[in-house]
């Protein structure tokens, strides 16, 4: 791994939604691979600014210990945020990480994200995915070793076991030249991944989607991003949907969701061809499953999430870029129709 | 020509078999597709993003569906609704009377409700009116309640109770929106009216949630009869529209509206109206439907955070 001062680096991330730079104190890049591949990717580019795209994890340090904004939960202490303290401090430094932590999870295909947090003389260790996050207690660096096993296993660690998502790789230029040809919305695009769903046959769908935008949002929830893709197999343009589905009692996988909506001739929904859960037990959420035992209670906001990818072949435009609004009223009508819960007798 | 055919009305008469609430309309969930798919009509637009949706029994009509709703899910409905509408960032197109009280279930009239604000956030985003820039941020701020202020805002109620809150509204190169919103209006405007005289006083949850729950039952019992025998128009023209009839209520509007092909705009293509008010606010509008979220919570707002350094205006 290669460790970098980046609190005074640009922010290079590329396809950046976010108004101010990002500039975490320190950023941890992996060094690249060396491969036997007969036919390698090209190396990675060297570290010339802060690209959150391709961080491992990012170090932040604070120079007291009273910026520490995690607390254990007491009286005192928020109802809403139990974790958090009340003063606005903690709350300007909860804010810094989680905009650092909300870059790396949207610019990348991740399952999880480590973020270390330095006040002083201890650290904190975050974990985050789309439930919510998980906080270390304060580790004493010099007298405690979790710090330094942290590192030195994160070190030795799979991609998977870092986080990164094992289902999404750079795509092939030869697959990135067939999709410039066959999707329009493609070619301007310079970074393309290689995107897995199994399907339950022995080979598993392929397709080319470009690289995910850095977006301002928080990081837990769905994160659903959707792209006009490439259908590898068949060769065709496709809307393919990439999210952390919900896991609660009563809501059902998309891809369900429209085989009964087509089983029940429900008109105005789009063909879905593939939907799936994706990946092994890294792809479900895993903050929603301890933090009862650490706070005492399951507040709503931590629901656990799965990940899950949705392939239509009907691809639409959107409803505010109509051509006449004669369209865009049509288009609302279609979709009144299409929740018709009822008989309703038409013209 | 605008017509539905055969197939199409087999088709909703099918849909209606299953009760589906989408439970997440929003400007980003309808899409624009060609109105023809090989030979099939498509009506010009999809509804997608399905995944929060709800379906109950196919074989459970109304009646058990609301009663249903109203015991066994609504910690459910609860939970579901922080997630959708904060989370997700779709509160401005949630229907009033769930802003205005969360523990109440989500029933089919609140999916319609929503096609109202769609269509309303469309036509003061996109579409040319005589309202000023700063009439179209008021009813972004309305559209917008502040999840965290001391009691969730009533200003979308109130919007929907004043008869007269769209006056003006006029879409000068189609006209036919405009009126069709006006009209939408005021069908929500006498449902909400209505409801308002069956709950004198919001406070009273669970006295008001019984009667109101009667009362639906009993219309409902008459409705179930009338499956596909229902004529649009007939509830229009009547002082009182019943929640069973709003769905077959807006569709007629919308057909009324599209029947004429006069006086629809020829080229009047999406043009963002600017709305004065916040940069968030403003860039929210700009960048679509779904990056709108309420920031009345400090904790999640990073946007404004000054360790965070931002770029030169």
């Amino acid at each position: 791994m290669t460790v970098v001062n980046s609190s005074h680096m640009n922010d290079i991330t590329p396809k950046n939604d976010f108004v101010y730079l990002c500039q975490p104190n320190c950023s941890v890049f992996a060094c690249p691979v060396t491969s036997d591949d007969s036919d390698p990717l090209p190396p990675p580019p060297p570290i010339t600014g802060y690209d959150a795209s391709r961080v491992e994890f990012v170090v932040e340090f604070k120079s007291s210990p009273s910026h520490d904004p995690f607390v254990v939960p007491n009286k005192q202490s928020s109802k809403r945020y139990p974790l958090i303290s009340t003063t606005a401090t903690a709350h300007e430094v909860v804010g810094q990480i989680t905009a650092y932590a909300a870059q790396i999870l949207s610019s990348q295909y991740r399952t999880h994200l480590f973020t270390i947090l330095i006040c002083k003389d201890s650290a904190r260790l975050i974990r985050w995915d789309r439930a919510g996050a998980i906080i270390t207690e304060p580790i004493s660096y010099d007298n405690d070793s979790y710090l330094h096993d942290f590192l030195t296993r994160y070190d030795d660690a799979t991609p998977k076991t870092r986080g990164h998502d094992s289902t999404v790789a750079d795509a092939h230029p030869k697959d990135v030249k067939c999709a410039k040809s066959v999707v329009p919305e493609l070619t301007k695009e310079n970074s393309f991944l290689l995107i897995t769903i199994p399907d339950g046959s022995p080979t598993p769908k392929h397709y080319v989607v470009p690289r995910p935008r850095a977006r301002h949002d928080i990081p837990t929830g769905r994160w659903t991003r959707a792209s006009i893709a490439y259908d590898v197999q068949r060769n065709q343009r496709v809307f393919l949907k990439d999210s952390w589905r919900v896991l609660i009692d009563g809501v059902k996988p998309e891809g369900e969701v429209y085989d009964m909506l087509h089983k029940n001739q429900v008109p105005n929904v789009p063909r879905c061809s593939l939907g799936r859960d994706i990946g092994d037990q890294l792809h479900r959420s895993y903050t929603d499953t301890v933090v009862e035992t650490y706070i005492g209670y399951n507040p709503p906001c931590f629901t656990p999430h799965r990940h899950y990818r949705l392939v239509l072949d009907t691809i639409g435009e959107k409803l505010h870029e109509f051509k006449t609004s004669r369209q865009m009223v049509k288009a609302v009508r279609a979709a009144v129709h299409g929740k018709c819960r009822r008989f309703c007798n038409v013209l | 020509m605008y017509s539905e055919s055969l197939t199409h009305i087999a088709a909703h008469r099918a849909a209606c078999e299953i009760n589906i609430l989408h439970r997440d309309l929003s400007p980003g969930n309808i899409v624009i597709v060609p109105e023809l798919d090989g030979d099939r009509d498509t009506g010009g637009g999809l509804l997608i993003d399905w995944d929060l949706c709800k379906v109950t029994d196919a074989s459970a009509n109304l009646v058990s569906a609301r009663r249903n709703s109203r015991t066994v899910s609504s910690t459910f409905d609860v939970q579901f609704r922080v997630l959708t509408h904060f989370y997700q960032g779709t509160w401005q197109f949630m229907a009033a009377e769930l802003i205005e009280n969360p523990s109440i279930p989500h029933i089919p009239e609140h999916d319609l409700e929503s096609v109202f604000w769609v269509l309303l956030w469309v036509t003061i985003l996109y579409i040319d009116t005589p309202w000023s820039s700063s009439r179209r941020s008021g009813i972004l701020d309305v559209m917008t309640p502040k999840v965290y202020s001391t009691g969730a805002s009533p200003s979308k109620l109130h919007f929907l109770r004043d008869s007269v809150a769209l006056m003006g509204l006029r879409t000068r190169r189609s006209p036919h929106v405009g009126k069709l919103l006006r009209d939408i209006h005021k069908v929500f405007c006498k449902l909400y009216i209505k409801k308002a005289h069956l709950r004198p006083s919001p406070k009273e949850n669970e006295s008001s949630d019984a009667d109101e729950s009667s009362v639906a039952d009993e219309s409902t019992d008459e409705c179930t009869d009338e499956i596909g025998t229902a004529t649009v128009g007939a509830t229009q023209s009547g002082n009182e529209v019943e929640p069973e009839d709003l769905h077959a209520t807006l569709i007629d509007l919308f057909n009324k509206a599209l029947k004429k092909e006069k006086k629809w705009g020829i080229n009047d293509v999406a043009t963002y109206q600017p709305v004065e008010h916040s940069r968030d606010m403003e860039s929210a509008a700009q960048s679509g439907p779904k990056r709108s979220r309420d920031m009345g919570d400090p904790s999640v707002d990073f946007n404004s955070f000054p360790l965070a350094k931002r770029l030169p205006s």
